[in-house]
């Protein structure tokens, strides 16, 4: 009996496992650690909370693309333009010495690259790049898997000259948002490499982890999946260096665990959902600040044209007067800031400089109003539920996605303040994104929708014409992105008008009309702009929010660190 | 023996598959994994979900695609997840994680499960006895995320504050961008690891030092340790040496049992303190009706599970002489 | 608690005690009688037992108390948990002691509706579960054989399965109602119920009376109801008071990771992770409907153990 209890082996055992267990979760490769030591140094690293961990790094690709790798990349991808905090789209001028419209018709656009501007590896950025844009975006291989072909299609030719630095871009029909094109530029000849010399694989397959080339202010280095992605100073870049060390994005802080991260020092910055007690309980830790500010994505409430109620303009107008969005908007994101407002406008939100408060009908509640509409499109309203002699009682499903709190909140709302004008509304909710193919069937024809009332959020853009695929039909019995069914040549005309004008103001001038009759046919009543929320350690100084699709990290190089 | 361990290993196969047939067709025929996709802001349009259908083989019969998937499994390949990554790879750096946190929680709590189980039993009855009794069932009362949120404020937060020192971490498995020796590697991964090994570790501790006690008691009763007082041996000789040599034999069983529970219980603990670990995995490949995803998870779970209900029994009858024969 | 340690020859006899009242005579008259006067003394002493047991006594107080309130509470207060008030995002007053959430809901009709749910819940899968494994057991034990190993075996099957993980599954299918998601869990409830009566009735059918009973000429059905339940009462008593408090934890998880009880309806599992942010901000969101959960599985804990120590006095010495 000299050898150890057989329990004290058992222990040994369990305890041996536990750190051969923790030596398989450390299968991180230190190559790129090693590499990049000799630029870090103590005190320059921010650590930023992202609540979204990149599918892959092309973001010119519809299975790569979402706002949260587009924030990351915009500091590694070169742009012509970007959009700054005020919703203005300005050249970049670190890429960019011009960018004129030289001609009309035909509309042509000459761009000037910055003579010293050149991917990491030293190769200069050129009108190559500009061209391999072009053709994988252009939708004419059907092989190339791409997010938005929007503008490239009618493009013509792209061709370099000056040693490929002004490029020179011809349109085959005039384009007004030609400003919105050659975001995210790609270095052609890495991505033909990638692709083993073929650029298409390259570009569809090449980017699954973070490239290692750059033409921004930082590089991306030591992606740890389901973890953190860093992003370090580009040695590289002609423009100014950034004074930071390194950007740590972590993927595995969700917004519950925000507050204590931050107060524990694990994390210096996030842009989480906000919501009241953790607004409230970040803005009580010491050393930290937080802005609110409303982005681009709005919520509404959209009505299917095919119900036989909805289908009455009266019923859409009874329940525009039986809304009251001010109270709706006071008891949701009201409640953490005084600047919530009603949003009156779909094409251009409240801090975008083109908006206009359109719907004047629909500012204050009327109940009785409601009632008389009802009564004008038949319906008797004696009992509690208001009926139609032909289509019955008015009751409506009303639908969106079970388990987001802001939209279950408005739901309910909504559902007492109907009620009182006699429109019965029963919740019909679905997990997650599953309620989305009540909206958007599989098939892509309206006769498969299932839904009477929709409350979801689209995304603003600060390029107008986008919106045109939300109330253009696409056809009598397809839904494409027009959820509701409206069709309306007259304003399909107009929208034809604005694609083309290339006067930014008389465009506008168009989608507010556009807006407007929105407005008198009500397919869809908007609510509000959804907040954002951006804490972010004072020592860090320079960070302001960019509520647009560019999000916090738009100027992370001019950030300096306060000792 | 042999013949014991093939016929068992044969059954569990079975239980496997046929669990595998239940799941997958459970998934596929209720949710719908392009949902993620067409929810996407801004919206992909129908040419991009009609691609993605062909690319899924969603146009294809479900029993094909069932027998397709196992074809694979067979040969240890789980397949790919909805957005085209290899499930093997997510699942591997994600179960090293959970075991990571499942082994650390099992050797804390099976050592103060012992301990406190010896000096309950030892003192039956006296204050100390009453006090880890009560402390037991409130650990066995308490919802894990619930005790989870109190570690955060009252061990992290605040003992950091104490000590002036960030020792405890309250969010993810490691620091990210870690460039230290394998020392300073290893407190990095001992300072994630407390919270969660707190929380995880409580309800076995209370359920194991319960047991532990109680068999600690029968041993104590036994003919032999009185005999063994009886010669003249000492108080903590026979305690140590005889008594409670005896008394873990039947708790080896229960840790061997309970192994799975730990294992799902890491699901909530890993929520709670950010662990994008196998938890995270199963509650959004659930949430994204990622099929592949969902088996994968049960799989290896499932085989976890039966493999160590298998070393329970081989341990118990290895263990304990009485039924070695 | 003070009692002093039981010895083995104790148990032996308080065992023998226990068994005497189902150890029927010869004459099938006096039997039947005898058995229902012995039972009521066995009842009698049952309670004796527990009584003595302080702090389950005191359990089962607070725990009535709990469950009472918390299924007529709701009706009791003067707001409706799904009620919209003109005022909203209050803090706690005299009219609204825990104030008033953003849409203007009170929120102590919320924590009642919650701890309403949450309770019947546990007692749902409590009965079910209890129902189940019951049956399954008694089948099994009863008839032994073929049945007997094609049951076990399921019951097996059932242990193996990760039970949140299969929780999950369903519930992510089934969806979040109350009824459905209290089906989900006694699905996977019954097992340890089934094995124990199972365990109880292979010893029990061997037992001379229920030969008697057979040579009586009773049916099974009739011998299963009358003369092995009743003595196995205990056991699945016992454990039914487990079922409660694991269930209410069941569903705390599973609302928890959002696949539980859904809103608008809400429950204390579903109160407590919404009140994780506020922790700081309005603690009484977050410790009220935990303190509820803790409070209501800790009294079922100690009842249960009380109720183990009033029916098998042999495994009490060391489970107290």
């Amino acid at each position: 009996m000299t050898t150890h209890p057989r329990w004290l082996r058992v222990l040994a055992l369990l305890l041996g496992l536990s750190l051969v267990a923790a030596a398989c979760g450390d299968d991180d490769d230190g190559g790129d650690a090693a590499e990049d030591d000799a630029s870090s140094q103590d005190g320059g690293t921010v650590v930023f909370a992202s609540d979204q961990e990149p599918d892959g790094w092309n973001i010119n690709t519809s299975a790569s693309s979402s706002l949260a790798l587009g924030q990351i990349v915009e500091l590694v991808y070169p742009a012509a333009f970007r959009i700054t905090p005020d919703f203005e789209v300005v050249m970049d001028e670190d890429l960019l010495t011009s960018a004129e419209m030289v001609s009309e018709d035909p509309q042509v656009i000459e761009y000037v690259i910055d003579p010293d501007a050149s991917w990491s590896d030293g190769t200069p950025i050129s009108a190559d790049d500009f061209e391999f844009l072009w053709t994988m975006s252009n939708g004419s291989n059907p092989d190339v898997d791409t997010a938005s072909t929007v503008g490239y299609e009618l493009i013509e030719s792209v061709e370099g000259s000056d040693d490929g630095k002004t490029v020179t871009v011809a349109f085959s029909s005039p384009y007004a948002e030609w400003r919105s094109l050659f975001a995210d530029l790609l270095p052609a000849h890495l991505i033909s490499e990638l692709g083993d010399g073929d650029p298409v694989v390259g570009w569809n397959e090449g980017l699954a982890d973070p490239p290692e080339f750059s033409g921004g202010p930082f590089r991306l280095v030591d992606h740890q999946p389901e973890q953190s992605v860093t992003l370090v100073p580009n040695e590289e870049f002609w423009g100014e260096q950034p004074s930071t060390d390194e950007l740590v994005v972590r993927f595995d802080v969700d917004n519950a665990g925000i507050p204590a991260a931050l107060e524990n020092d694990e994390i210096d910055m996030a842009y989480p959902q906000p919501q009241l007690d953790l607004v409230e309980q970040v803005e009580e830790i010491e050393g930290v600040e937080s802005v609110i500010n409303f982005g681009l994505e709005f919520e509404h409430l959209d009505f299917n044209l095919a119900n036989s109620h909805l289908a009455k303009p009266e019923v859409r107008e009874a329940i525009g007067f039986a809304l009251d969005r001010e109270a709706i908007v006071d008891r949701t994101v009201g409640q953490f800031s005084d600047e919530a407002s009603v949003l009156n406008n779909r094409i251009f939100l409240t801090n975008q400089p083109n908006h206009e408060a359109h719907g004047d009908d629909y500012q204050s509640r009327d109940v009785d109003g409601a009632e008389q509409r009802l009564d004008e499109a038949g319906y008797d309203c004696s009992a509690e539920v208001c009926t139609h002699p032909e289509d019955g009682e008015l009751s409506l499903r009303l639908s969106t996605t079970a388990g987001n709190q802001l939209r279950e909140d408005t739901q309910l709302i909504i559902q007492e303040q109907l009620a009182e004008a006699g429109i019965e509304v029963t919740i019909d909710n679905l997990e997650g994104n599953a309620v989305f193919s009540k909206f958007f069937p599989d098939s892509g024809l309206r006769a498969d929708q299932d839904y009477d009332m929709a409350l979801f959020a689209w995304t603003g853009e600060p390029f107008p014409s986008a919106t045109g695929e939300l109330y253009i039909s696409p056809g009598p019995d397809m839904i494409g992105l027009n959820s509701t069914g409206y069709s309306n040549p007259e304003m399909e005309a107009l929208y034809d008008q604005a694609f083309a004008e290339t006067d930014s103001e008389v465009a506008a001038e168009l989608y507010n009309q556009i807006d407007e009759m929105l407005w008198e046919d009500l397919p869809t009543i908007p609510l509000y702009q959804k907040p954002t929320f951006l804490p972010h350690r004072s020592s860090i100084e320079g960070v302001q929010d960019n509520a647009t699709t560019a999000g916090p990290l738009w100027n992370a190089e001019e950030w300096t660190l306060a000792s | 023996m042999l013949g014991f361990v093939v016929r068992r290993l044969v059954a569990s196969a079975i239980v496997l598959v046929v669990s595998s047939v239940l799941i997958y067709f459970t998934v596929t025929s209720f949710g719908d994994p392009l949902a993620d996709l067409r929810a996407r802001n801004p919206p992909v349009s129908q040419e991009v979900i009609d691609a993605r259908r062909a690319e899924l083989g969603l146009d294809e019969p479900v029993h094909e695609r069932y027998l397709t998937w196992l074809g694979d499994v067979v040969t240890g390949d789980f397949g790919e997840d909805l957005d085209g990554q290899p499930v093997n790879e997510v699942l591997w750096r994600r179960l090293g994680r959970t075991l990571r946190m499942v082994t650390a929680a099992i050797a804390l709590s099976l050592v103060a499960a012992v301990a406190v189980g010896v000096l309950s039993a030892t003192r039956q009855y006296s204050k100390t006895d009453y006090f880890f009794t009560f402390s037991g069932f409130l650990f066995l009362s308490m919802p894990v995320f619930w005790l989870g949120a109190l570690l955060k404020e009252f061990l992290a937060v605040r003992f950091n504050d104490l000590v002036g020192r960030r020792i405890v971490f309250t969010t993810g498995s490691e620091s990210p961008r870690l460039d230290t020796d394998v020392w300073g590697r290893m407190a990095d991964y001992a300072g994630h690891l407390i919270l969660p090994t707190l929380a995880l570790g409580a309800v076995s501790y209370a359920a194991w030092s319960r047991y532990q006690r109680n068999s600690m008691l029968d041993v104590m009763e036994s003919d032999y340790i009185k005999l063994a007082r009886a010669k003249g041996a000492s108080r903590s000789r026979v305690v140590f040496r005889h008594g409670l040599r005896n008394a873990l034999i039947p708790l080896t069983t229960v840790v061997a049992i309970d192994f799975g529970a730990v294992f799902g219980g890491a699901i909530i603990t890993e929520q709670v303190f950010g662990w994008s670990a196998m938890g995270s995995l199963l509650i959004d490949g659930l949430r994204e009706y990622d099929v592949n995803i969902v088996l994968a998870w049960m799989m290896v779970t499932g085989a976890i599970a039966i493999a160590f209900n298998l070393v329970a029994d081989l341990l118990y009858g290895v263990l304990d002489p009485r039924i070695r024969q | 608690m003070n009692e002093p340690e039981t010895r083995p020859s104790d148990v032996a006899a308080e065992e023998l005690e226990d068994r005497r009242p189902s150890d029927p005579g010869v004459q099938p008259g006096p039997t039947e009688e005898g058995l229902a006067v012995a039972t009521r003394s066995q009842r009698r002493m049952i309670v004796r037992r527990f009584l003595q047991h302080r702090l389950a006594v005191i359990s089962l107080v607070i725990l009535v108390l709990l469950i009472v309130g918390s299924l007529v509470g709701g009706r009791l207060w003067r707001y409706g948990y799904a009620e919209q008030l003109p005022e909203f995002n209050q803090s706690p007053s005299w009219g609204h002691p825990m104030g008033i959430d953003a849409i203007g809901r009170d929120l102590l009709a919320k924590v009642l509706r919650g701890a309403q749910r949450s309770v019947q819940v546990a007692l749902l899968v409590a009965l079910l579960s209890t129902t189940i494994g019951t049956i399954v057991g008694a089948v099994a034990g009863y008839y032994r054989g073929v049945l007997d190993a094609v049951l076990m075996r399921v019951t097996d099957l059932f242990l193996v399965v990760p039970q949140l993980a299969v929780f999950l599954l369903l519930a992510r299918i089934v969806g979040g109602g109350w009824f459905q998601l209290s089906l989900i869990i006694a699905a996977f409830f019954w097992m340890p119920i089934a094995r124990i009566v199972r365990a109880e009735f292979l010893s029990l059918r061997e037992t001379e009376y229920v030969d008697a009973a057979r040579a009586l000429g009773a049916g099974d059905l009739r011998i299963i109801l009358r003369h092995l339940i009743p003595n196995a009462i205990g056991s699945i008593i016992v454990n039914a008071s487990i079922v409660v408090a694991v269930a209410i934890l069941a569903e705390t998880s599973l609302s928890y990771l959002g696949l539980g009880i859904a809103a608008p309806d809400t429950s204390l599992g579903l109160l407590v992770s919404e009140g994780q942010s506020a922790f700081e901000t309005r603690p009484y969101l977050f410790y009220f409907p935990g303190l509820l959960i803790v409070l209501i599985a800790l009294t079922v804990n100690f009842v249960g153990d009380g109720l183990r120590d009033a029916f098998d006095p042999k495994q009490s010495r060391a489970r107290r």
